[in-house]
């Protein structure tokens, strides 16, 4: 073979090497799936709204991900689970009186978002006259997949994602707040160790005709009434007709921790909540008292004592079998 | 030269005047100023706000303001008023990320299980925090619609769609998911811990699967999928379709 032969035999070869690992990208690349990823705005909205009047807002989307998606727009209600912020979803959506895009986009039918692209989707809600006061809790729901379905020659789960923005309409003939809120209850042990520090919770619940924010203060005293610590109550929404735990406000946590090396006596704890975000708003209250004594000082001798006797049981049990060792 | 410098002072001057008038009027109009690349939102109007955080907590507060609330005058016009930095939650974005959505499984083998995973990722700065729920729209089924493969019930044949359990005996098939990772619910207790997804078909309740109160940023669980076939089971490939709902809390 002459040197000229063996080099064009060589770039054929490699050049065939070379379509060769390309099919095989090609193949890879067509199963391979890219992330989606989008985005909701605004996650939760509080909208008031008289009969008869028609109100307009923005939900706006964007797609973060690198590849064409396939939106569907669905509207469900939600309800409190009364006790974290949760919203239930439920199966069907009641509320009447929304549209999208003034009608052009139907829930349940599709539309297309681009890579990178921005959408605003305008929400129209028309209330007629004659429409009761009232409170709805809703989810806009946007189930959102690859425009594309990748073909995957085995077994798979397919997965869609869906992404919410809560809506709480109000419909109301007057502008003022209207929840009433009282706290339901207060949990602790009703009585501690003295080493333990103090623990509680609380519950408000939301009597009243709509959604209104929590906002008050936890106290902690002592047996001579005097204040020892105070918490702010972290500003959540509690629906109308619903309960929610109540969070402190520094920690946003719904667990209020009060720990001094050694607590001796009866401590009292006080909830003061404003009724709703009026200004001037009545004030509703509730306490609990908390017996603190020193359980493990007095458990220690009671344990002593106990391990004192088993040590002569013990002991009294031995000298029984020395005994009649010797005797035999 | 000294009345250049005189003419310049006096530019100065106007333009100081002019951007505090500017500014100061900006408040009387609450405006929101918008167009597709950027919105302008005022957090507050009074004292502070805003967001505090170490290395853990995060919290937020408005001092000083009054008429706060999301609930506002809405009156004849078609605006809703606001006020206060919690507020400003309602026009924050809630992201969610699915990192694969065609997940793979192979060719099921008797005698073994097959494995495949996609993290979900989510941000929300709202205090409300957020839930993530799941549900399948069918047990795994075969491409020709007939048969399923049955959802696991794990090891002992206790778990359910709401309570995880052991799941490592290759001879017990099914198909489950485990969660690790963030916010993930503890039943999960370690990476042998399944539970059968809610079957949509049955009428199952779909189950959260991540949740947390809390703002969430780049939080990331790990969705591990597991299948496996007895040895009735008909050959072939099994398909189908999970749903993963992202819900802010209120």
């Amino acid at each position: 073979m002459k040197p000229n032969h063996k080099h064009n035999l060589a770039f054929a070869l490699t050049l065939a090497l070379m379509c060769l690992l390309k099919s095989f990208v090609s193949v890879a690349n067509a199963v391979t799936t890219l992330p989606i990823d989008l985005s909701v705005s605004p996650p939760v909205n509080y909208f008031s709204i008289k009969p008869g009047e028609v109100g307009k807002y923005d939900i706006k989307l964007e797609n973060l991900g690198e590849n064409a998606l396939e939106v569907t727009p669905t509207l469900l209600d939600f309800e409190a689970d009364d006790k974290t912020g949760q919203p239930v979803v439920k199966s069907s959506g009641t509320f009447p009186y929304l549209k999208l895009d003034d009608g052009q986009i139907d829930f349940g039918s599709n539309f297309v978002l681009e890579p990178r692209q921005k959408m605003i989707v305008p929400v129209n809600i028309e209330i007629p006259k004659n429409a009761n006061e009232e409170e709805y809790a809703m989810t806009v729901f946007f189930s959102f997949k690859n425009q594309i379905d990748p073909k995957v020659p085995n077994s798979q789960a397919k997965i869609t994602g869906t992404v919410g923005s809560n809506l709480i309409v109000l419909v109301t003939r007057n502008n003022s707040d209207r929840g009433e809120l009282r706290v339901k209850n207060i949990s602790s042990l009703p009585t501690i160790d003295s080493f333990m520090g103090i623990k509680f919770g609380a519950t408000a619940e939301n009597i009243g005709k709509n959604a209104t924010q929590a906002s008050g203060s936890a106290t902690l005293y002592n047996w001579q009434n005097k204040e020892l610590a105070k918490y702010e109550i972290h500003p959540d929404m509690i629906l109308s007709g619903s309960s929610r735990e109540l969070r402190e406000k520094e920690f946003v946590s719904n667990e209020f921790r009060y720990k001094k090396p050694f607590m001796i006596g009866l401590y009292k704890i006080t909830i003061e909540l404003n009724k709703n975000s009026q200004v001037g708003a009545e004030k509703v209250t509730m306490s609990r008292t908390i017996l603190a004594l020193p359980f493990s000082i007095l458990l220690l001798p009671l344990i002593g004592y106990l391990l004192y006797s088993l040590y002569r049981v013990l002991l009294d049990k031995t000298k029984g079998v020395k005994k009649v060792e010797k005797n035999e | 030269m000294m009345s250049k410098n005189k003419s310049a002072k006096i530019a100065i001057a106007s333009l100081s005047a002019g951007c505090f008038l500017l500014l100061a009027s900006g408040f009387a109009y609450s405006e929101r100023l918008e167009s597709d690349s950027y919105v302008v939102t005022f957090g507050n109007f009074n004292v502070t706000s805003g967001e505090k955080s170490s290395a853990s907590y995060n919290v937020t507060d408005t001092v000083g303001q009054i008429a706060n609330g999301p609930y506002g005058q809405y009156g004849n016009s078609n605006y809703v008023i606001g006020a206060g930095f919690q507020y400003i939650y309602t026009i924050d974005t809630f992201s969610f990320r699915i990192t694969d959505v065609s997940v793979e499984l192979g060719e099921l083998a008797l005698g073994s299980h097959a494995t495949a995973t996609h993290d979900l990722i989510i941000n929300t700065k709202g205090a409300g925090g957020y839930y993530v729920y799941a549900y399948e729209k069918h047990p795994l089924r075969h491409v020709n619609g007939t048969p399923d493969i049955a959802d696991t019930t794990c090891n002992s044949g206790t778990c359910t769609i709401s309570t995880a359990g052991v799941w490592n005996n290759t001879s017990i098939p099914g198909f489950g998911y485990n969660m690790s990772g963030d916010d993930v619910p503890a039943d999960f207790i370690n990476s042998t811990y399944f539970r059968p997804f809610a079957d949509d078909s049955a009428s199952d309740q779909m189950q959260v699967v991540m949740s947390s109160s809390n703002i969430a940023k780049d939080r990331t669980a790990t969705v591990t999928y597991k299948a496996g076939i007895s040895g009735s089971q008909a050959a072939g490939d099994y398909e189908t379709n999970v749903v993963y709902i992202a819900v802010p809390g209120y």
